[in-house]
């Protein structure tokens, strides 16, 4: 199943995917099902979730890939797309409201070398772990790159709202990331 | 602070975007089965990006228009200077009409019989009228019209010399007939046909027939000569009868 994605290229692939060729989607799914997962974990709450963000995006994918112009990476049109239908999943359940406090602060005893000894599984179920809101905000400013005002557009809120997220998010997560290195830490000794 | 925000949001997008998590088992499968069960759309691929821009087509289309006027420029200039050329031979003025049904100007002359109209006359330079002057020299080609009035037989053939015919048909002139000059210039002439003179009898036609015949049979009695000599003479698709007439043309 593996060997079926060395033999395409990324023309070959879309090529045989605009004629509805299963051997070319088999070989899409395979080139790029790891990091398309690694983006459902971040914006899913779960597991099972995830599970089926996959799916609806592959399936997206294969119906709108004549709309793909060759302008730009392949592999960001997917990863817009999968982006595209976390939002979709999640926007009537996410109830964003701006904070009283925009500007909240980093938690205090965080450290830099805490986070790059934590493990990847740790850390999405850390993300997993924030409100459907914080999450989102935090995946779109942070991992996907995009502006409040952007990420504002999307998710039908103010950009106020957006940064008073994001900066919530990312207290919470330093916190737990400070809360688990201690915990860590303490088990060691243990 | 501001520091450890900053470092804090490039390592997280740096340890999300280079990790990987494998698809749960079976993905593929369920992928699968909701493609099938939903109709397919029909994928028309999407437009290609190398297209011909669209000054490159406008600037194509008129270097061949600015083409095609240059040939057509050439191609009057050319016929009114092959007009003056033949008016200047003619010495008469040049034609100004011009059509493209009749090709080379030089083949155009002048009706004398209308002299001092401008319109040209239709290419047929063996049969048209011509100038006075020119009598002589059209006259050279004409010939072949007059020879061809001469009947020749395999009797008159052989008593060229004697001048008599020693046919049976009716006397026919050895000599070339020389028709008047001006039937020469006439166009579309032809000699009338003598209509009076009877054909040539059926007896006569069968004679030559039988004669044809005992040439063939003799023919068939040599086992060296090839079939294929016999199927040249011998005759088929004729009605019994039949013969090729002869033309007596009037003196």
């Amino acid at each position: 199943m593996m060997n079926a994605s060395q033999n395409f290229s990324e023309a070959d692939i879309i090529a045989g995917c605009l004629k509805g060729d299963r051997k070319a989607q088999l070989a899409l799914y395979n080139t790029y099902s790891a990091k398309m997962f690694a983006v459902c974990m971040r914006y899913a709450a779960d597991y099972s979730a995830a599970q089926d963000m996959l799916q609806d995006g592959f399936v997206k994918v294969y119906r709108n890939i004549e709309k793909f112009r060759s302008e730009g990476s392949f592999e960001g049109w997917i990863r817009r797309i999968f982006v595209n239908t976390a939002i979709e999943h999640y926007r009537k359940q996410v109830n964003l409201y701006a904070l009283h406090d925009n500007t909240v602060a980093g938690y205090e005893s965080y450290e830099a070398s805490a986070l790059e000894t934590l493990k990847h599984e740790d850390l999405v179920k850390m993300i997993q772990t924030l409100s459907d809101g914080y999450r989102t905000v935090f995946n779109l400013y942070i991992v996907e790159g995009y502006s409040h005002k952007e990420i504002g557009d999307m998710l039908g809120i103010s950009e106020g709202t957006s940064k008073s997220q994001l900066a919530r998010a990312r207290y919470l997560l330093q916190k737990m990331v400070m809360e688990g290195t201690d915990k860590a830490q303490q088990s060691i000794r243990n | 602070m501001d520091q450890n925000m900053k470092s804090f949001d490039r390592i997280i997008e740096q340890r999300m975007n280079e990790e990987t998590v494998p698809p749960p088992f079976g993905a593929w499968n369920r992928i699968a089965a909701q493609l099938d069960a939903m109709p397919m759309a029909a994928a028309e691929p999407a437009p290609v990006n190398n297209y011909i821009p669209k000054r490159v087509v406008a600037s194509f289309i008129a270097g061949m228009m600015v083409m095609g006027a240059t040939i057509a420029a050439g191609f009057m200039l050319r016929s009114s200077i092959s007009d003056k050329t033949a008016a200047a031979n003619n010495g008469a003025p040049a034609v100004s009409s011009f059509t493209m049904a009749q090709g080379n100007t030089s083949d155009v002359l002048r009706n004398p019989n209308t002299l001092g109209e401008t319109s040209p006359v239709s290419k047929l330079p063996l049969y048209a009228p011509v100038t006075v002057s020119k009598r002589i020299a059209m006259a050279k080609p004409a010939a072949p019209v007059a020879e061809t009035s001469k009947v020749v037989t395999p009797e008159t053939k052989n008593n060229a010399e004697t001048g008599v015919n020693s046919s049976s048909d009716v006397p026919t002139p050895v000599e070339a007939v020389t028709l008047p000059a001006s039937k020469l210039t006439e166009p579309y002439y032809f000699p009338p046909v003598d209509i009076v003179t009877p054909e040539k009898s059926k007896e006569d036609v069968a004679i030559t027939r039988i004669a044809k015949n005992d040439e063939l049979a003799k023919a068939s009695t040599d086992d060296d000569r090839p079939k294929a000599d016999q199927k040249k003479f011998k005759p088929h698709h004729r009605r019994p009868g039949w013969a090729w007439g002869s033309i007596n043309r009037m003196q």
